[in-house]
């Protein structure tokens, strides 16, 4: 699906006559509009599904200030004929409004500026829907936690594998960091609600669990999770930075390896596990394991979403992005730095080198 | 697994054609059309049909329509449509298909060809993709942690360039076989690479079960990458993202190319060889399974005298493929005696 329909209803006021013109800088690949009964003015554009944040951006100052105004994203499989790289064409003359306009994006987004990547509304869309503390949202984590903690105790990959992509826990990660670089509030508090909530359940779950089961901490599954070094953070780090491109492309199937590499649940429940039938010292390592994919995770994720130049548009949420960002920033990188000197700690300096 | 799935077909066209699209399409298995008029003297069609059916639509519309000035189809997902359809069903005109309109069990070239392309291309996503799945895949391996390994193999993207020269094949589309090989050789080479420094820098045991498994090729491997490169075709040509990630981990590129760099790095050469003999094999059965696939669910470009040349193509490759197989076969056998 490298392609998007955009759909925009644009109330009567504000239709205007050269709209093939103003959308000629924008590598349309095709356009056509319709008007529906009460005048309102339908406007279809076929688009590569990476430039659409441009147009967005263009048709949302024009047009959100009067009442009817609507965009609708619709995924293509496919367009006939199958589409040249367009050429951009620049017009000579512009009418002084368009200028307006283009150049207020132009300011905030340059045309080489801007990233071959999913419309930051669609990603915000995606994210936001899997960031939300909701009923099923509990009854995976309870579930995965579970499966997790059953695959742990019998030393089945396949059954951790299991819980890793049942586990909701990585989506509300990447809606905190994408929180952090838009500026929006909001969806951070729900994010870190929705974290708290599945950390906590999946823990609770799993110290019942290791209360009431005997745990052998030399369980290869459950010992691979008490042990961390510096390639954890390595692995971490690099699977969170594939994480959040995921999210950025629209790739589903990578989601998946990057929930399996750098999975939160099983150290979790390991951590869980150990800590409920009273073995503190291993338990230690499965909680720094954990902690570790989690700081990583979100240090990735704010990394990826700036280099990505994911930013709001609207200038009282510029500020407040740059502020929660060089805090988040702080917070994860300090955090980072004491869990490293925690591995160093754990494993001995010269030991750290093996991964 | 084949429950019907459908699309919804726009295309936008001049004004003055719409008899001539009815026409076209009575003979169609359509489930519904209707049309609206556009700005600027454009007409627009909506036509929902099932999936299998789409192609031979596509295919007609295209060669009647595709000269006229402003002419573009789109084809967009559809979740569902009340009243329910039946399978069996022959579209609401009651009208029996003709001959090229026999459905077949896949999305059209087109959809293929756009979901394809966008996994193909040498992408500067892409390499950083191969660079950290690399990483991924070398630290799962020197840790014989099975779980991060299968990580790797999902987040890996080197599936995608190796359907592409298949797809390219069978439709004689060379600017797509160039940009494939280019992902390919790209990617294999970057991956040895990073695996190659990380195996010069950290000594590790090789007899690590999650690397011994990945310095030996059995027939049996051989027979692995075949039934999985035929899966992940299917699953490319019916649209089940699902079932990729299945065929990604069953008959991975990563892990033994990984392996391979690990041990060339740190001068186990013997095993080495091993490791890369495994690569190659996956490699080849993919192509090839690839190519049979596309062959057998009759993908093939529109024009005729295209397709021709693309038949002859696609056995050459056939050919050449089967060729390399063979030789990796004996080398496997040579080598085990050495």
């Amino acid at each position: 699906m490298a392609y998007r329909l955009i759909i925009a209803t644009i109330p009567q006021e504000k239709r205007r006559d050269n709209i093939d013109e103003l959308l000629e800088r924008y590598e349309v690949l095709s356009m056509w509009y319709g008007d529906s009964s009460d005048g309102q003015m339908i406007l279809n554009i076929l688009i590569r599904r990476e430039k659409t944040e441009a147009i967005l951006n263009l048709l949302q100052e024009h047009c959100s200030d009067v009442g009817g105004f609507r965009v609708i994203l619709v995924p293509v499989e496919a367009s006939i004929p199958i589409p040249e790289v367009p050429v951009r064409i620049l017009p000579e003359e512009q009418e002084e409004e368009d200028t307006l306009i283009l150049e207020g994006l132009v300011d905030r987004l340059g045309s080489k500026e801007l990233v071959d990547r999913l419309s930051r509304q669609e990603i915000y869309a995606d994210i936001s829907d899997i960031s939300r503390v909701s009923n099923v949202y509990i009854v995976m984590i309870i579930l995965s936690s579970l499966v997790a903690a059953i695959g742990v105790l019998n030393n089945n990959v396949a059954v951790i594998i299991g819980a890793m992509v049942i586990a909701p826990l990585f989506g509300p990660n990447i809606a905190l960091s994408l929180a952090t670089v838009l500026g929006d509030m909001d969806l951070a508090i729900n994010a870190l609600k929705t974290n708290l909530t599945g950390i906590s359940t999946a823990l609770a779950i799993s110290v019942v669990l290791g209360f009431f089961s005997e745990v052998d901490p030399t369980i290869p599954e459950l010992f691979l999770r008490t042990n961390v070094g510096l390639g954890s953070v390595t692995l971490a780090l690099s699977s969170g930075i594939v994480g959040a491109l995921a999210f950025t492309r629209g790739f589903r199937t990578t989601l998946v390896g990057v929930m399996v590499a750098v999975a939160l649940l099983p150290p979790l429940v390991t951590f869980g596990l150990l800590l409920g039938s009273g073995n503190f010292y291993p338990a230690s390592g499965a909680l720094l394991l954990f902690l570790v994919n989690l700081v990583c995770i979100n240090l990735a994720g704010v990394i990826t979403f700036i280099t990505q130049r994911i930013h709001p548009i609207l200038p009282e949420k510029v500020g407040k992005a740059k502020k929660m960002i060089n805090m988040a920033l702080i917070i994860w990188i300090f955090l980072l730095a004491v869990f490293v000197i925690l591995i160093f700690q754990r494993r001995g300096v010269f030991d750290v080198v093996r991964l | 697994m084949f429950q019907v799935t459908l699309r919804l077909i726009e295309m936008v066209i001049p004004q003055g054609y719409q008899k001539e699209v009815l026409e076209l399409l009575q003979k169609c298995n359509i489930i519904e059309i209707f049309d609206l008029k556009a700005g600027n003297d454009l007409i627009l069609f909506k036509v929902l049909l099932t999936t299998e059916d789409s192609e031979s639509t596509l295919d007609k519309l295209e060669k009647r329509f595709s000269h006229l000035n402003g002419f573009r189809i789109l084809i967009l997902p559809v979740q569902a449509s009340i009243p329910r359809i039946n399978e069996t069903s022959n579209g609401e005109n009651g009208l029996s298909p003709d001959e090229e309109s026999v459905a077949a069990e896949r999305i059209s070239r087109e959809e293929l060809y756009t979901n394809v392309l966008a996994v193909s291309k040498p992408t500067k996503i892409y390499l950083l993709m191969t660079i950290l799945s690399s990483l991924v895949a070398s630290i799962g391996v020197l840790n014989n942690n099975v779980a991060v390994i299968i990580g790797a193999m999902v987040i890996a993207p080197l599936l995608g360039p190796n359907m592409g020269l298949s797809l390219a094949t069978v439709l004689k589309d060379s600017d797509l076989a160039r940009i494939s090989i280019k992902s390919i050789v790209a990617g294999v080479g970057i991956s040895i690479i990073i695996s190659v420094i990380i195996g010069v820098l950290v000594t590790f045991d090789p007899s690590i079960p999650a690397i011994a498994l990945r310095t030996d090729v059995a027939l049996a491997g051989i027979f692995l990458a075949f039934a999985s490169g035929i899966a992940g075709s299917i699953a490319f040509t019916t649209d089940v993202s699902s079932a990729l990630i299945g065929v990604m981990v069953a008959v991975a590129l990563l892990p033994p190319l990984s392996v391979f760099g690990l041990l060339l790095g740190s001068g186990h050469y013997y095993l080495a060889t091993g490791a890369f003999l495994l690569f190659l094999v996956n490699l080849v059965c993919i192509n090839l399974s690839g190519l049979i696939t596309f062959y057998v669910q009759r993908i093939k470009p529109l024009k005729t005298w295209d397709a021709f040349k693309a038949y002859k193509i696609t056995y050459l490759a056939m050919g050449i493929w089967t060729f390399i197989l063979i030789i990796l076969l004996v080398l496997i056998q040579i080598r085990k005696i050495i």
